[in-house]
């Protein structure tokens, strides 16, 4: 932006070519329209095109709505309700507003202003990890109330630069956490086209909001040089991605964990035994999947499924070496036998 | 023990009892609604509103859900869980929705995750030798395991033979079940009405350290392959008050030294000032004369002690007094509550009610 003394463009206004001369507080100020530079997000392009409309649709409104807004507005001055101390006028918070629930999938606009200001929690979190293989904060807890996280994160930049954060884009709009864990791998892969490189330094921006108000929180800004080959404290989990495509596969969907306190299974497993004819649905785990773990038994509750009538069962989970194979069975008690079926519950492990 | 403080599906108060540990809630209730009120036709899930559970959420658990056909109760399994501190809830099925009179069986443990870096341990189910009336089908699994505050009991039986529907059946344990559990419980007979989906979910009693049976539907179908079964997590009814007021309680049941040595049950009670600790305890036989137990669940505010006492030895046919000296060590976060024969013969196997002066031993 160039600002420049009234003598030469005194009461000067206008645009042309991407060029806007405008005359405030004694002086004239040309600035050149300005273009996104960097990546764009599919977050950020929906707010981008949702800007336009919002924006103009403000017009719409009725003297009372906008009263309205121009109300809330005097109040979010100098509130922490979007992460930063300013000075918002009516306007400016209806676009605010809607444009970050626009980014959430909130589709329908806004056209009077929530009740009063909701003070959105910070982001918090245990440990943080950054590698070429996994980007992941733990032990972050679940909000009170309805909130989505929000991921920015920028490119790898050299070791010296010590604010980056500017170059960060939105990876995640609506990240919920995974008991504890926000694993933000995938998110930064599918945006920036490739995983980080070790060396390079990350700046990371981490935000809850409100999908029903647009509210935001203060975000927490993170940097770190990332590693190689990172080799975290995993959870203790099977789930499908572990099974063995082989031809004795009968468990479609497999979401098992554990946990501590005389080790505790929880899980939700569908099955489909079609053309198995024994009682049991199982599939079979690769030799390193199967090491997490000792051999066990435990016991789920389950049932066939709608077409087959809701025959309620209870399963005898094994995971066990079975000739050459890990295999991990779940099988029937009660009875008839359905082929397809769910099996779920949360119940300790037991020795074989 | 705990009400519901609320509903979205215009059901009663609900009176649950409940085991919430660090790393599992046991919950038990049963509770009935109309399946025809406005609230339940509303409610996409079922939620009860209670007060401040232990954890924030659970993992999926499950239950049983029954409702009550022309020739009886039929009904399956449904998910549940912990959706946040005040709000358990149970997912709707409306398969059932031409039946009126609806039935949730709450007998669950609900869990966690998100944890690392734990290590594995597996349970050994306790021993168990089913006994039942001859009407009930043959066993054919049996898992049980006893914790002081909830038992874990699953079993599947044969279908159920057409005499059984005129009698009343039971179940028990040769190595018996704990008899501090009064609980209505559902039992899937594998009987089945062909017009409704599901099974028959019938209720039964656990009582006296039996289950019984009763009252069977005698007008539904059976089959080969229709087989029973029984799924329960129950909580035990611990009396935690103190017998004195102001006094620290701590009891247990069944701590397990090895295969065969047992305390069977202890209840100790601290009066800090003067340091006087009263206790309660029935051991099995041993031919150790010292025996130390990790134990759980012992109140913050009870201090290590050690305390001498007579009991009666019951290992042989007169009557003979047992010195024995018992202490709790509380060290690391980690409680050890040791049995010392004093005198007389090593073989501990006593009883004992006795009050003696508690010293310290954590100093």
């Amino acid at each position: 932006m160039i600002a420049l003394p009234s003598i030469a463009f005194g009461g000067f206004s206008g645009s042309a070519k991407g060029v806007t001369a405008r005359y405030q507080d004694g002086r004239s100020i040309l600035s050149l329209k300005a273009y996104p530079s960097g990546y764009a997000t599919a977050a950020q392009m929906v707010r981008r095109s949702a800007l336009a409309k919002i924006s103009k649709s403000y017009k719409n409104l009725s003297d009372a709505e906008h009263k309205a807004w121009e109300n809330l507005a005097e109040h979010a001055t100098g509130q922490s309700v979007f992460g930063q101390k300013a000075k918002l006028s009516g306007h400016n918070l209806f676009v605010r507003l809607n444009s970050n629930r626009a980014y959430c999938g909130q589709g329908e606009l806004l056209t009077t202003p929530p009740e009063g200001l909701t003070v959105i929690p910070t982001v918090e979190y245990d440990d943080f990890t950054l590698s070429d293989n996994l980007i992941l904060f733990t032990g972050v807890p679940d909000p009170d109330g309805d909130l989505l996280l929000v991921a920015k994160m920028s490119d790898g930049q050299s070791k010296g630069v010590s604010s980056g954060w500017g170059k960060s884009v939105i990876i995640s709009p609506d990240k919920v956490p995974d008991w504890g864990d926000v694993d933000l791998t995938d998110a930064f892969t599918a945006v920036l086209g490739h995983a980080p490189v070790p060396g390079e330094k990350y700046f990371i921006e981490l935000y809850w909001i409100e999908p029903a108000s647009g509210f935001t929180g203060i975000p927490i800004k993170v940097s770190a040089i990332c590693e190689a080959g990172a080799t975290p404290n995993r959870r203790l989990t099977l789930d499908s991605s572990d099974i063995l495509d082989d031809d004795e596969r009968y468990i479609s969907d497999l979401d098992v964990e554990f946990a501590p306190g005389s080790t505790i299974l929880t899980a939700e497993i569908t099955y489909d035994s079609t053309g198995h004819n024994v009682q049991e649905a199982y599939c079979h785990l690769p030799d390193a999947v199967a090491a997490r773990t000792p051999d066990f038994k435990s016991y789920l509750l389950g049932r066939s499924l709608e077409n087959d009538k809701y025959i309620p069962y209870f399963f005898a989970v094994t995971k066990w070496r079975w000739g050459h194979d890990n295999e991990f069975k779940i099988g029937k008690r009660g009875g008839p036998w359905k082929y397809k079926g769910i099996a779920f519950g949360t119940c300790p492990v037991f020795e074989m | 023990m705990f009400k519901s403080t609320g509903n979205n599906f215009g059901g009663p108060e609900i009176t649950f009892k409940d085991y919430q540990g660090e790393h599992e809630i046991v919950l038990n209730a049963v509770f009935d609604y109309d399946s025809t009120n406005e609230a339940y036709r509303n409610a996409r899930q079922l939620e009860i509103y209670v007060p401040a559970l232990r954890f924030n959420k659970s993992a999926v658990a499950g239950c049983f859900f029954a409702a009550e056909g022309q020739y009886g109760p039929i009904g399956t399994t449904v998910k549940t869980w912990i959706k946040n501190k005040n709000t358990i809830v149970i997912e709707k099925l409306t398969a059932w929705d031409n039946l009126t009179n609806h039935r949730i069986y709450i007998c669950t443990m609900y869990g966690l995750r998100g944890f690392r870096g734990f290590a594995f341990e597996r349970l050994k189910a306790a021993g168990i030798n089913l006994q039942m009336s001859d009407s009930i089908g043959y066993p054919r699994d049996q898992v049980y395991y006893v914790t002081p505050d909830w038992v874990f009991l699953n079993f599947s039986l044969g279908s159920p033979s057409i005499g059984a529907n005129d009698k009343i059946c039971f179940l028990s344990n040769y190595n018996g079940f704990p008899d501090d559990i009064d609980a209505l419980l559902p039992y899937v007979s594998g009987y089945f009405d062909y017009r409704n989906p599901g099974t028959n979910v019938h209720p039964v009693r656990f009582k006296d350290s039996q289950i019984l049976i009763t009252d069977l539907p005698k007008q539904m179908g059976s089959g080969t392959g229709w087989d029973s079964l029984f799924y329960a997590f129950i909580v035990r009814d611990r009396d935690n008050t103190p017998d004195v007021p102001g006094r620290c309680l701590w009891q247990a049941k069944d701590l397990i030294y090895d295969r065969y040595v047992r305390i069977r049950s202890v209840r100790m009670e601290l009066s800090p000032f003067p340091a006087v600790v009263y206790a309660e305890m029935e051991s099995s036989l041993s031919n150790k004369t010292t025996m130390t137990y990790e134990v759980e669940a012992v109140p913050d505010k009870m201090a290590g002690f050690k305390a001498f006492f007579l009991g009666t030895y019951t290992g042989g046919k007169c009557l003979t007094i047992q010195l024995v000296e018992l202490q709790l060590v509380r060290e690391n976060g980690k409680d050890k509550f040791t049995t010392s024969s004093g005198t007389g013969l090593k073989n501990l196997i006593f009883q004992l009610f006795d009050t003696s002066v508690a010293m310290p031993v954590n100093a």
